[in-house]
């Protein structure tokens, strides 16, 4: 009867379609479970590092259009602008997208041990990221993977898309009031939020019961949320970082910072990207993402992640070409000269 | 023996999970879905499931309560409407596997979870409990009620078959 039974279950299973997802998406969405139960592990390397809060600054567009100037947004009420402080911190929580393709999904944002990430809920499916706030209000945003309920999501196209193009155009936050507003390099909304609550996510957007909860911000949090630029760095402008960096080091790696907003880096069996940029206070920031591949390192040749640097920066010294990045507290992470 | 990564550990095994998974919820994305969710809380307790005695009853588990976890969403529950939806056009007479799988589905989410675990990976009745975390009793009748169902199906089969021979 056993026999029976197993081959009758065994019928079951034809025809069995290939799997949609890979090894790789499993990584990425334990990492993601992980960093949101906040158990980073000590050393697990890179991945805090990467997501180590720094301010973020408006991103530059070189060839978009003007360099925006963080804090000094115009085309809206200026008047309204709050501390910086006070919009880092209170930004933490759920807000109701509203203006873009996504209106209506639920963007929840947090931060935790020195670790920001974003998690965009929409009706069935969404996308997982990293966010950074300058003092001066200028943001920048970028989703890494996303989140996948197939069996919820059938037959509705791009639901299951980690993709969040309107968040690539995020330059800066402004408050309203009823919320906020993220604006574009041309100061154009791109979409407004409106406070939310947990429950307004939708309960077949993913998995809800261990992503959605937020823990509370502690000191530490407000810290890293609200940090000035270190001593020691310099208010270069965006431009003049724009190009490819190599670190200095015995194993091949490079960093390419793009007029675009967007960096790349590669070094060892590891790779990144995010959005980068400099407000004119000299704070440094840029999203990070978990690194997608094993560190491959050997005693003779460490892996150099310099992309692991920039997303912990908070401020940067460029001497001639050599390009130092500088952490919260003002000490190098790492230097790199530009390669020609 | 040093133990795997779990890279190496999740490209062995996903695709027995998603088999698993599939007789469980009877829907390959879902099921793909499942392990997915499995895999990524294996993942944030690699460390300690590495150095477990068997990491495929950590991760079984996992699944299965995941799947438990699912059915009792509210989401999963039928909905009662007042409006009917398309009227099915006549078709052929229900295959062994449909009505196989009818069967299946009439089993409760604990029941099924046994029977699948017991004679599609053919686990012992105490690690049946373990993973549901239930009685060695529970599993028992559980076990012998899924099966009835399910003999019901087959004997109809075996029955059909020698009419026609």
């Amino acid at each position: 009867m056993d026999d029976d039974v197993r081959g009758a279950l065994a019928t079951l299973l034809e025809p069995e379609p290939a799997m949609r997802s890979t090894v790789a998406d499993d990584v990425r969405r334990g990492r993601a479970l992980r960093m949101r139960r906040q158990r980073w592990l000590a050393g697990g390397v890179a991945a805090a590092l990467v997501l180590g809060i720094a301010g973020l600054v408006g991103v530059p567009r070189m060839a978009g259009g003007p360099l925006p100037t963080p804090g000094a947004v115009t085309g809206l009420p200026s008047a309204a602008a709050p501390s910086t402080a006070a919009s880092a911190v209170q930004l933490i929580g759920y807000w109701r997208v509203t203006g873009t393709e996504d209106d209506g999904a639920i963007l929840q944002f947090g931060s935790r041990d020195s670790t920001t990430a974003f998690v965009l809920w929409r009706r069935c499916g969404g996308a997982i990221g990293d966010w950074r706030l300058s003092p001066s209000g200028a943001m920048v945003m970028s989703s890494w993977t996303g989140l996948s309920r197939g069996s919820e999501c059938r037959g509705r196209p791009g639901a299951l898309s980690p993709r969040v193009p309107w968040l690539d155009e995020v330059i800066a936050l402004q408050p309203d009031r009823t919320g906020y507003l993220l604006l574009s390099p041309s100061r154009t909304v791109v979409a407004g939020l409106v406070p939310a609550e947990r429950s307004d996510i939708e309960p077949d957007a993913g998995p809800t019961d261990v992503m959605a909860d937020l823990p509370a911000a502690t000191d530490a949090d407000r810290h890293a949320l609200t940090a000035a630029a270190p001593p020691g760095s310099q208010p270069l402008d965006p431009s003049e970082l724009v190009g490819r960096w190599t670190p200095h080091g015995p194993a091949p790696a490079h960093l390419e910072l793009a007029g675009d907003g967007t960096y790349s880096g590669a070094g060892g069996c590891g790779h990144g990207r995010g959005r980068w940029t400099i407000d004119a206070a000299g704070v440094l920031i840029a999203t990070g993402s978990p690194p997608v591949a094993a560190d491959c390192a050997t005693p003779e040749a460490p892996s150099v992640w310099a992309w692991v640097w920039l997303a912990e920066a908070r401020g940067a010294r460029l001497t001639g070409q050599t390009l130092a990045l500088l952490g919260p507290d003002g000490r190098v992470l790492g230097t790199l000269t530009r390669q020609a | 023996m040093a133990p795997p990564d779990f890279e190496s550990y999740a490209a062995a095994r996903r695709l027995q999970l998603r088999r698993v998974a599939y007789l469980l919820c009877d829907d390959w994305d879902r099921a793909e879905d499942l392990v997915q969710d499995a895999l990524a809380r294996l993942y944030v307790h690699w460390r300690r499931a590495a150095r477990a005695d068997d990491i495929d009853a950590y991760v079984r588990r996992t699944l299965v309560n995941a799947y438990l976890a699912d059915q009792r969403r509210p989401w999963r529950r039928h909905i009662v409407t007042a409006t009917v939806p398309d009227t099915p056009v006549p078709g052929p007479e229900p295959s062994r596997r449909d009505e196989l799988r009818a069967a299946l589905a009439s089993l409760g989410a604990s029941q099924r979870a046994v029977v699948v675990l017991r004679h599609w990976e053919g686990l012992s009745v105490e690690e049946t409990a373990a993973a549901l975390n239930c009685s060695t009793g529970n599993v028992k009748s559980q076990s012998a009620r899924g099966l009835a169902r399910l003999r019901e199906v087959l004997a109809a089969d075996e029955n059909d078959g020698a009419e026609v021979s």
